[in-house]
């Protein structure tokens, strides 16, 4: 145990000193990554803060629920009761006098409602469910329209549909980025790891002249292709970063022009980890990939 | 300690550098290894030290049979052997003392007691001023003596040598192989291929002679 612990302490220093021995190598390295990393990782930043926009907007789905002309009051107080389910947010009843008053108030149709003798129009609730997709909602205006009393539902989901549709294309299509720059990721790690072996063909033979597993040749080039990407991933934050500097002002102006506080939201703690974790592992996986191809070609020509 | 029955070593391309080897050395003996240039020297010390496996028969190193070894044993094997080559392997991106540790490095030494193991065994070699210097800056004398401490700092209860002394002039060939009669006197199995009469005849020992893959025992 303790010679495992020494082990990946030496194998550590090591790839720490192969990295800071070529200061300029390992920052290209860096920044190739950290540009490859910055797309997918901005194109989820912005399509976040992009949700937290839409989500702002009176986006959320309405079912508005039109009662039969006489209902009798059992059956009004089993659908208020009904309507204070968890599964509805929000609900609102509009009275006939109320929605007649409304529409009178439109100057349009002011002219028409005038010329009424009886109010034709239903009393009414309009509802606001909690569930967001297409299919629940549609679900909940078919249970609400089965309770007696109730004449029709209508939902209004049309709006929010697209949105969450064009969200939902934004976010597929953040992951596929994503998929192709790990590859990328992946694919540059491996380069650099195998140039890293291919100069130290020498220390590998001797070292395995001496006794040295195929572990211990290993392991201080994993480290430095964990630590690459890492220093990547850093990278890649200081390129979302200065973005975020130089965009905030133009972002903040334009919404004011809408009349609207909002603002750009940086990364939580939590994706950046998460960001860095997955480059790490990816530069992680890309040294293996490299060392084992490699060390065995370097062998092969001895 | 090693032991060679009815062994063949055919190299790609035919090249027959051993052919049917049978031999038998004692733990503890002083073997030299002599023969023309292509004679199998190397290739017996290579079977030895697993770097290569037999065509036919079995080499066995400490009881452990080289041709079923498997290729995670091999490590192992070598950690217990001390190297020492013609042309040094020395690594020249660090310095002396480095050199000396990687065997300790390898073995999963603490850093401390290695470098003292390594600071005692560069003293033995003659080199302990020289221990921050490049091995590049060594001349090939000190180079071969780096490359015997870093042999023998595991403290190996076997040690093969190729050629050690074929690169030096003879002043320098003495000392070093006045260095290995002192290995020998403290226990250390050697097997020494070399060219050098004058040393075989200085330090005494077991003599066996290779002519085109054949084995003999030549006279002490």
């Amino acid at each position: 145990m303790m010679g495992w612990i020494r082990h990946q302490k030496h194998a550590l220093t090591a790839a720490l000193r192969r990295l800071s021995s070529q200061p300029v190598a390992t920052l290209l390295t860096a920044l190739a990554m950290g540009v490859a990393i910055s797309l997918p990782s901005g194109l989820y930043l912005m399509l976040g803060n992009l949700s937290r926009l839409a989500g702002e907007l009176p986006a959320q789905p309405e079912i508005s629920i039109f009662l039969d002309t006489e209902v009798p009051a059992a059956h009004r107080q089993a659908i208020a009761t009904r309507l204070k389910q968890s599964d509805i947010a929000q609900a609102r009843y509009v009275p006939k006098d109320e929605a007649l008053a409304t529409l009178s108030a439109s100057q349009d149709l002011a002219d028409i409602t005038a010329g009424l003798t009886l109010n034709p129009l239903p009393d009414a609730w309009v509802v606001q469910p909690r569930a967001t997709s297409h299919e629940d909602l549609a679900r909940v205006a078919n249970d609400l329209g089965k309770l007696p009393g109730v004449a029709e539902t209508h939902l209004d989901s049309q709006w929010a549909d697209r949105l969450q549709a064009a969200l939902a294309f934004g976010r597929t299509g953040v992951w596929l980025l994503a998929g192709l720059f790990a590859i990328a990721l992946v694919a540059i790690s491996g380069n650099a790891i195998r140039a890293q072996v291919l100069a130290r063909r020498d220390e590998i033979h001797v070292s395995r002249l001496i006794g040295a597993t195929d572990r211990y040749i290993r392991r201080p080039f994993l480290y430095l292709g964990a630590l690459q990407a890492l220093l990547g991933g850093l990278a890649a934050g200081s390129v979302l970063a200065v973005a975020g500097m130089i965009l905030r002002a133009p972002v903040e102006h334009l919404a004011g022009l809408y009349g609207s506080a909002f603002h750009l939201l940086p990364p939580t703690g939590i994706e950046i980890a998460a960001v860095l974790g997955l480059t790490t592992l990816f530069g992680w996986l890309g040294a293996w990939l490299s060392v084992a191809r490699t060390l065995h070609q370097v062998e092969a020509a001895r | 300690m090693i032991q060679f029955s009815q062994v063949t070593k055919r190299y790609p391309g035919g090249h027959e550098a051993l052919s049917d080897a049978n031999l038998t050395i004692e733990a503890g003996e002083l073997v030299f290894l002599t023969g023309h240039s292509g004679a199998g020297k190397s290739t017996l010390l290579k079977l030895i030290a697993a770097i290569e496996r037999p065509t036919r028969g079995v080499v066995s190193v400490s009881g452990q049979n080289i041709s079923r070894l498997s290729h995670r044993a091999v490590p192992y094997l070598r950690r217990n052997i001390g190297l020492v080559f013609q042309d040094h392997k020395l690594l020249f991106d660090r310095n002396v003392i480095d050199n000396v540790v990687l065997p300790l490095d390898i073995a999963g030494f603490d850093r401390r007691e290695a470098l003292k193991r390594a600071r005692a065994v560069i003293d033995k070699v003659g080199l302990l001023n020289r221990e921050k210097a490049n091995p590049i800056s060594l001349s090939g004398g000190e180079q071969q003596r780096l490359c015997i401490a870093r042999a023998l700092v595991s403290r190996p209860a076997l040690l093969l040598a190729d050629e050690p002394t074929g690169n030096l002039d003879a002043g320098y060939a003495a000392d070093i192989m006045a260095m290995f009669r002192d290995f020998h006197q403290v226990g250390t199995t050697l097997v020494i291929a070399t060219h050098d009469d004058r040393a075989i005849s200085a330090l005494g020992g077991r003599r066996l002679h290779l002519d085109h893959g054949k084995v003999g025992e030549g006279a002490a």
